[in-house]
C-alpha cells in the first residue's frame, strides 16, 4: 500500500494538472480578496472564521474531479494495467483499495490547502474576523468537510473502476457531488411511497437530515452550526457526518477492493 | 520447467467465445511466437496469463506453481506485460513513467532502475519531453521498458513491432534477444509481423478461433517451409520404401492428396533415385514454401475444419 501511495504521489506531483488546480484555487480565493481591498466593497467584518470567511462549498466536487484524473484509464493510457500485470492476486486488491485511499488523502490535502490559502486571503482582503472560533472547532470543521467529501470521492473512484469511462465518471461526479443524485433518489422513493398510498415527502423529510448533501450544507454554515445539536434529530451535523459518511466511505472502499478487483481489468 | 502451462483455458465474453479450451506450453528460456488473425484470441490469452482477465474455465499454471502463480513473497508477479497499449502516463516524461512504476513495485533506487531501463531500450534519460510528444515507436520502447521494471522472468508482449520503423524494429528485436540470451527472460510475443517473429522466436503457437491449431519449434518450421520436392508416384507405398533406402538423409511427408514431399534432397538427386530404383513418377516439382503462407494456412485451418465438420 505504501509503495503504491508513493508511486501515485510521485506521478501526481510530476503532472501538470495538479499545479493547474493549485493555481486556479489560489486565484479563486485571492482574487476576490484583492478586489475587496482595492474597491473597499467587502463586508465591515466577518462574524467568525469558518462561517463566511473560508469558501469551502464545492470542495467535494473538486475532490471528486481530482479522483477522476487519478483513476480514469483514459488519463493514464493503461498505466494502471501495466502496474496490475506486475502484481500478484492479493496485491491487486490492495491496488484498488489504494486508489480510494489515495483519492481521500488528495481530498484532505486539497481541503487543507484551500483553508490555508483562505486564511492568507483574510489579511489580503483587509476584512477583520470579529470572533474567531477556538482551534479545536476549526479542526473539527475541517475534519467534517473532509468526511462529507469522502463518500463522493470513493463513489467516483468505484464508478471509474466499474465503467472505465471518463465521461460517465465525470457525469456521476458532478451529479453525485452536487447532491442531485441523492435528491433524485429520495424524490423517486417519495413518489413510489405516494403511489403506494403513503404521503408525498414523508420519506424525504425523515431521511433529509442524514443525507451527505444536507450535512455539506451545514458545514457551509460554519463550525458553530456544525457542532450544534439544536435541530430536529437532536444530533449535531458532525455526529451525523460520522454516522453516515464514515461507514459509507469504508463500505465503498471495501467493495472496490473486494468485488471490483475480481472483475477483468482489461 | 514450463513457465506457462494452460489447461483447458476458456474465456467467454457474453455470446462470444474468445478462447476455447486452449492447452499451451511455454518452456523456460523460450521466445514463444504467438500467431493468429485479428480476433483469434491472442490478446485475451495473454491477458489471462498475466491475470488481467479471469478465465471462464480452465487454469493457467505459471512457473509450475498452481497455488501462488509464481508471485514473489512480497506479492509481486514475475511477469512483465505490454498488452494492447504501451501503458504510459502521457503527461509525464519517460523517466518519470519508469520511476512511478518502480515505486509502485516497491523498488529501491527507482531512479537508477529507470535510467538503466531507458538505456536498455535506447531512450534518452535526459529527454525532458512529455511522452505524449513521442512517436509510436518511442512509446512502444517505453512500454517495453515499463514491462521490464522489476526484472520479470516472463515477458508478455502483444504486437510489440506495431508502428515501428525498420531501425526501431531491429532495435526492439535485438533488445528482446539480449534479454533472452543474457538475462534468461522467457518471452511470449504475439505479432502479425511474421518475418520479425521468425527471426526472434524459438518456438511458435498458432491460434485460430480461440483454439491452438499448431505448436512447433523454429527448426520444425524451417523444415516444413524450406525448399522441397513434391512427387506423385504410380505406387506410392512401394516408391516411398525404395526412396527411403536410396535417400537416407532426406525426410518424407505424405500429403493428404496422396503426393509425397521430400525435404533434405535436391530435385536432381530425387529424380536420379527414382530412375535408378525403377519408380514410375507421374509428377515431380520443386517447391518453395513461404513461412507467411504456411502460417496463413495454419491460421485458416480451423475455419476449414469447422466448415468440414458442419458439412
Amino acid at each position: 500500500m505504501i509503495a503504491l501511495l508513493r508511486s501515485d504521489a510521485y506521478r501526481v506531483l510530476h503532472s501538470r494538472w495538479i499545479w493547474g488546480v493549485v493555481a486556479i484555487v489560489a486565484f479563486l480565493l485571492l482574487a476576490p480578496a484583492l478586489m475587496m481591498r482595492w474597491t473597499n466593497m467587502g463586508p465591515i467584518h466577518y462574524d467568525d472564521l469558518t462561517g463566511s470567511a473560508l469558501p469551502m462549498t464545492g470542495v467535494q466536487m473538486l475532490a471528486a474531479a481530482m479522483a477522476i484524473i487519478v483513476c480514469c484509464d483514459r488519463t493514464d493510457l493503461g498505466f494502471g494495467r501495466s502496474v496490475l500485470s506486475s502484481l500478484g492476486e492479493r496485491a491487486r486488491m490492495v491496488w484498488f483499495a489504494e486508489k480510494c485511499v489515495f483519492s481521500l488523502l488528495l481530498a484532505a490535502v486539497l481541503i487543507v490547502f484551500v483553508f490555508v490559502v483562505g486564511l492568507l486571503a483574510l489579511p489580503v482582503s483587509g476584512v477583520p474576523v470579529a470572533d474567531p472560533e477556538p482551534a479545536w472547532q476549526v479542526a473539527a470543521w475541517l475534519g467534517c468537510t473532509w468526511l462529507c467529501a469522502a463518500p463522493y470521492v470513493v463513489l467516483t473512484v468505484i464508478v471509474a473502476h466499474l465503467t472505465r469511462n471518463e465521461g460517465v465518471t465525470t457525469a456521476f461526479a458532478v451529479i453525485g457531488a452536487g447532491g442531485l443524485l441523492e435528491g433524485g433518489i429520495v424524490v423517486g422513493i417519495d413518489a413510489l411511497c405516494y403511489l403506494a398510498g403513503g404521503h408525498f415527502l414523508d420519506f424525504s423529510s425523515a431521511i433529509a437530515p442524514w443525507l451527505p448533501s444536507q450535512i455539506v450544507g451545514i458545514v457551509g454554515q460554519g463550525a458553530a452550526a456544525l457542532l450544534s445539536a439544536d435541530n430536529a434529530v437532536r444530533l449535531s451535523g458532525a455526529v451525523r457526518a460520522l454516522i453516515v459518511c464514515l461507514p459509507l466511505t469504508v463500505a465503498v472502499t471495501a467493495a472496490d477492493a473486494l468485488l471490483v478487483s475480481r472483475r477483468d481489468v482489461a | 520447467m514450463n513457465v506457462i502451462e494452460t489447461h483447458g483455458l476458456t474465456k467467454r465474453y457474453r455470446r462470444k467465445l474468445a478462447v476455447d479450451n486452449l492447452d499451451m506450453t511455454v518452456a523456460a528460456g523460450d521466445i514463444y511466437g504467438f500467431v493468429g488473425k485479428n480476433g483469434s484470441g491472442k490478446s485475451t490469452t495473454m491477458k489471462m496469463v498475466c491475470g488481467l482477465a479471469r478465465p471462464t474455465a480452465g487454469e493457467v499454471v505459471l512457473f509450475g506453481d498452481p497455488e501462488r502463480g509464481g508471485a514473489t513473497p512480497q506479492g509481486f508477479s514475475r511477469i512483465g506485460a505490454l498488452i494492447e497499449s504501451p501503458g504510459v502516463l502521457a503527461s509525464l516524461t519517460a523517466r518519470d513513467n519508469l520511476v512511478a512504476k518502480a515505486l509502485a513495485l516497491g523498488l529501491t533506487h527507482a531512479g537508477q532502475v529507470a535510467d538503466d531501463l531507458l538505456a536498455l531500450v535506447g531512450l534518452d534519460s535526459m529527454d525532458h519531453r512529455r511522452v505524449k510528444a513521442y512517436s509510436l515507436g518511442m512509446k512502444q520502447r517505453l512500454g517495453l521498458a515499463l514491462a521490464l521494471v522489476g526484472s520479470p522472468d516472463l515477458l508478455l508482449l502483444d504486437e510489440p513491432f506495431n508502428g515501428l520503423d525498420p531501425e526501431a524494429t531491429r532495435a526492439m528485436r535485438l533488445a528482446l534477444m539480449r534479454l533472452n540470451h543474457e538475462h534468461g527472460v522467457t518471452i511470449m510475443i504475439s505479432s502479425h509481423v511474421l518475418d520479425q517473429l521468425d527471426r526472434v522466436a524459438t518456438c511458435f503457437g498458432v491460434i485460430a478461433d480461440g483454439r491452438l491449431t499448431a505448436e512447433f519449434t523454429d527448426d520444425e518450421l524451417h523444415e516444413r517451409c524450406g525448399s522441397s520436392v513434391r512427387l506423385r508416384l504410380a505406387e506410392p507405398e512401394r516408391g516411398l520404401a525404395l526412396l527411403e533406402q536410396a535417400l537416407p538423409q532426406a525426410t518424407f511427408r505424405a500429403e493428404p492428396d496422396g503426393a509425397l514431399v521430400v525435404t533434405g534432397a535436391p530435385l536432381d538427386e530425387v529424380s536420379a533415385a527414382c530412375f535408378s530404383a525403377g519408380i514410375e513418377v507421374r509428377e515431380l516439382t520443386q517447391q518453395e514454401r513461404d513461412i507467411e503462407e504456411y502460417f496463413v494456412e495454419l491460421m485458416g485451418g480451423a475455419d476449414g475444419e469447422k466448415e468440414g465438420a458442419a458439412r
